[in-house]
């Protein structure tokens, strides 16, 4: 009678364990495009999977840098820095800067004004302002954006990169 | 005989509330971490930024690309320029800032630096080029900059948030009012950041340390030789021309940047892994 609480604690004390065990094994995400499970946790270990940005983990164990995690049916070891507890961004990208945009132009948006939408504004107006001595080159930024990768040239391009050279 | 519990119920249960912490603890707990990992992200107690706090870094970004180079012309050089990019884009695949399009090019100069503006704008000068002997050192340089884009070590040099995502009245805050205050906010903070870059530096060992390491786990991501940024460095460490003067007055000494990745690369058993180097494929570009 007198030990009835302590039965009850030990009673529970599995179920207890148990919850902690699944709030470790909670989904995480891959936050880099691209990323590779290993069999091992070492960079030139076999690979087990390729995920994707977006794709969910689960993580069982951790040694160093390294995730030991379970995707699927399959397990295996990814690097810490590929995965977050929260999914990334999506890919964000603005408007080229376009020399005749305005201030006022962004102030009349019927939506309240966004930091961004008065750093478009702002980046044309300040441009003109500037009174450093240095030009702003948007043609140069231009011709730098202008090089752009298609993913399959991408992966035609990494291919020497796979097992070392 | 009955056996009888003679300790009390509430030191029992004393004892059995330390069980159960330490199971849960050790269930909890994982490996030792390695002391970059914890020192990289103790250190980014930030709200979550959102879309227009990203917007924002990229719009400051590409102005502040667009003085960068006012400054130093683009080399006009079509086949190399690509070839740079792509070596970026492999790169910053691995990053954890792929909401970002990352831009690489090269800069028509002898100067030995490369450079980060915020948003995934990246330079590397014809000098540094001149330097690297292969397509994982190049890669290494270029990596250098994606940590500090990804660590936003410019973003929070400048203060550069939305009123949102910051409790002190940051450039974004001021941004967002409009108005000649706001234009003379951004001008400031881009002539702040050309400063940063060009004279001044981060000031701060702590971020250019952290860009290194990220680069190290960046190129072993990747498929690079992870030792590739000390390899360079211990290459350029030599030179005492010209060219270097804006290197060695806006970062730490290399020496202590080698010692610092040396440690890393030591820790971790990166030094022994053999990744591609690939110095055919850059003496075809270069």
């Amino acid at each position: 009678m007198k030990n009835r609480p302590l039965k009850y604690f030990f009673s529970l004390l599995p179920s207890l364990m148990l919850v902690s065990l699944t709030v470790q094994a909670a989904p995480q995400y891959i936050s880099s495009n691209k990323a590779k499970v290993l069999k091992k946790p070492n960079f030139q270990a076999d690979l087990v999977a390729e995920l994707v940005k977006g794709d969910q983990v689960n993580v069982l164990d951790q040694q160093g840098v390294w995730l030991n995690v379970s995707v699927e049916k399959k397990t295996g070891w990814v690097s810490k820095f590929l995965v977050r507890e929260t999914p990334t961004n999506d890919r964000v990208t603005v408007l080229p800067g376009d020399d005749q945009t305005e201030l006022k132009d962004v102030r009349r948006r019927a939506s309240a004004i966004t930091t961004a939408a008065a750093a478009r504004g702002l980046a044309a107006t300040a441009r003109a302002e500037a009174s450093g001595d240095i030009v702003a080159n948007l043609e140069g930024v231009r011709y730098m954006e202008s090089f752009s990768v298609s993913s399959q040239e991408l992966e035609q391009f990494s291919q020497p990169l796979v097992g070392g050279r | 005989m009955k056996t009888v519990w003679r300790v009390s119920d509430s030191k029992l249960l004393k004892v059995a509330v330390v069980v159960l912490g330490m199971a849960v603890m050790s269930n909890g707990m994982s490996q030792p971490e390695d002391n970059f990992h914890k020192r990289l992200f103790a250190s980014i107690p930030d709200a979550p930024y959102t879309e227009d706090d990203i917007e924002t870094e990229i719009l400051f970004g590409r102005e502040l690309a667009s003085k960068v180079l006012g400054k130093y012309q683009p080399l006009q050089n079509d086949q190399l320029n690509a070839y740079v990019n792509k070596v970026g884009q492999v790169v910053a695949q691995m990053s954890e800032r792929s909401e970002l399009q990352y831009h690489f090019i090269v800069l028509d100069t002898d100067m030995i630096n490369a450079f980060a503006a915020p948003g995934g704008y990246i330079f590397v000068t014809k000098g540094a080029l001149n330097n690297v002997e292969d397509e994982s050192e190049l890669a290494a340089i270029l990596a250098h900059e994606i940590g500090h884009v990804e660590l936003r070590h410019y973003v929070k040099k400048v203060r550069l948030r939305s009123e949102k995502g910051s409790k002190e009245d940051g450039l974004g805050a001021i941004l967002s009012g409009g108005g000649r205050a706001a234009t003379q906010a951004f001008n400031e903070a881009l002539d702040e950041t050309m400063e940063i870059l060009f004279n001044k530096g981060l000031q701060s060992k702590k971020d250019e340390f952290e860009a290194d390491r990220t680069s190290v786990f960046l190129l072993a991501n990747a498929g690079y030789d992870p030792t590739a940024l000390m390899r360079y460095f211990n290459r350029i460490e030599k030179n005492q021309s010209v060219q270097m003067q804006i290197l060695s007055e806006t970062h730490p000494p290399l020496g202590e940047r080698i010692n610092e990745m040396d440690t890393l690369i030591e820790k971790n058993g990166l030094s022994t892994i053999n990744l591609a180097k690939l110095q055919e494929r850059f003496n075809e570009y270069h």
